[in-house]
């Protein structure tokens, strides 16, 4: 992410605030059924009657408003996600396949797991 | 025999200088980051490095993943060397024979090395597929409910199998040439002397075979050692719990899949280099004093 000229930087940023924008999430909305970006995207699509012309691009809004906020609801926001996804699925395949002891395979799995997070916080500390 | 010499003083380094740049460019400069990475502990996007000094090779030392990959290599290189010069030279003994279709023979043991790794996995996965591969079908006769996806020693044995039977054809090549070359008078002399074909095979020819053997020992090594990656990662993907995460497979995997941990892989890439170099001397001191060159 190093190494640009500040014209690269410069296109860059108002790339992204082109995609930001309330009319091209207006646009992204209409052509995918996704979320807007942003709330003022909403408003504009409310207030011109978007909703109630296609009420089933309401669905995905009511869904999210009604669960619950939780932090097991967040999903899973691990740095490094991908090593400790592949420490824990071979933790369950020695289990299953091998008979190794579920509460040694998963301690050891934990161990690995903390090792390898703190390795990351490490990384990206300022 | 007379000797050439150039004319011009820096015609053989001119000569030379594509070779020497290849190697330096693919060899000696990534082994040399590799060792300078194999210090840090790396972020993979954003290039960030702390240096860690050795705390990489003492991780990998008290870790029971990186032992137990070594223990997998160590049944998986073995396997594939003694099982394969056996059956090789085994396969070559038999197709020296004077038989019709010698010709034939020869060219149909050897297609096995023409293959890709990635060919020979799929043929063995479909071999050793639980559900519709004849392999488990027939040893279900004998009582044996072959699983490579379920049982850890099935798998490791379906991938030495593998890779053992994708270095058939490389052995037989080179055993066949060091028969044919294997003088016949040698052999007519001992029949004379009354000894049998037996005795013949073990104190004539096999003893005459050990350059080849050596050279065979050596590049089977090697090849199990490195050149098994596309096998495991097409197949079983380091086995159901670790069974066939031999080392190159978990270098690989903590290089490139877990990102975040290239300082790890380059450590294990250099001790799997230390490895193979001993164990490349060990052969060379053992069996290379005994090989007889005539």
């Amino acid at each position: 992410m190093d190494g640009f000229d500040e014209a690269a930087y410069d296109g860059v940023w108002r790339f992204f605030q082109h995609l930001s924008s309330d009319e091209q999430a207006i646009v992204w909305h209409k052509g995918t059924g996704y979320f807007p970006a942003t709330d003022a995207a909403v408003d504009a699509l409310e207030a011109e009657g978007w909703f109630e012309e296609n009420p089933n691009f309401l669905t995905a809004f009511e869904q999210i408003l009604s669960g619950t906020n939780t932090p097991a609801a967040a999903g899973v926001l691990l740095g490094d996600f991908v090593t400790i996804r592949d420490i824990e699925d071979t933790a369950f395949e020695e289990v299953i396949v091998n008979n190794v002891d579920p509460k040694a395979a998963l301690d050891a799995a934990t161990a690995q797991a903390n090792q390898i997070l703190e390795d990351y916080a490490s990384l990206i500390e300022e | 025999m007379t000797t050439h010499v150039f004319q011009n003083r820096w015609m053989p380094y001119l000569l030379l200088l594509p070779s020497i740049i290849l190697v330096i460019v693919f060899f000696i400069v990534p082994a040399v980051q590799s060792i300078e990475l194999s210090l840090y502990r790396v972020h993979a996007f954003s290039g960030r490095r702390i240096f860690v000094g050795l705390e990489n090779f003492e991780r990998l030392f008290q870790s029971e993943e990186y032992l137990g990959s070594v223990g997998v290599t160590a049944m998986f290189v073995a396997f594939v060397v003694v099982v394969g010069l056996s059956l090789s030279l085994l396969l070559a003994v038999g197709a020296n024979q004077p038989i019709k279709g010698f010709g034939v023979y020869r060219t149909l043991l050897i297609w096995t090395y023409a293959l890709s790794p990635a060919v020979a996995g799929a043929i063995w996965l479909l071999l050793t597929d639980p559900t519709i591969g004849p392999l488990p079908h027939y040893l279900e006769t004998f009582g044996i409910a072959f699983n490579r996806n379920t049982n850890s020693t099935h798998a490791l044995l379906f991938v030495s199998l593998a890779a053992t039977w994708k270095m058939l054809g490389y052995n037989v090549v080179f055993f066949l040439a060091g028969l044919r070359n294997i003088p016949v008078d040698v052999k007519e002399a001992s029949a004379l002397d009354g000894a049998n074909a037996w005795t013949r095979f073990w104190r004539i020819t096999f003893p005459l075979l050990t350059p080849t053997t050596l050279f065979l020992l050596i590049m089977n090594t090697l090849y199990a050692a490195f050149q098994t990656f596309g096998l495991i990662d097409l197949t079983t993907w380091g086995g159901p719990g670790r069974a066939t995460n031999i080392l190159i497979y978990q270098l690989y995997k903590d290089g490139f899949v877990n990102a975040n941990r290239i300082g790890s892989a380059s450590a294990q890439s250099i001790l799997l280099l230390v490895l193979v170099a001993v164990l490349t001397i060990i052969q060379f001191r053992v069996v290379g004093r005994r090989a007889f060159y005539q």
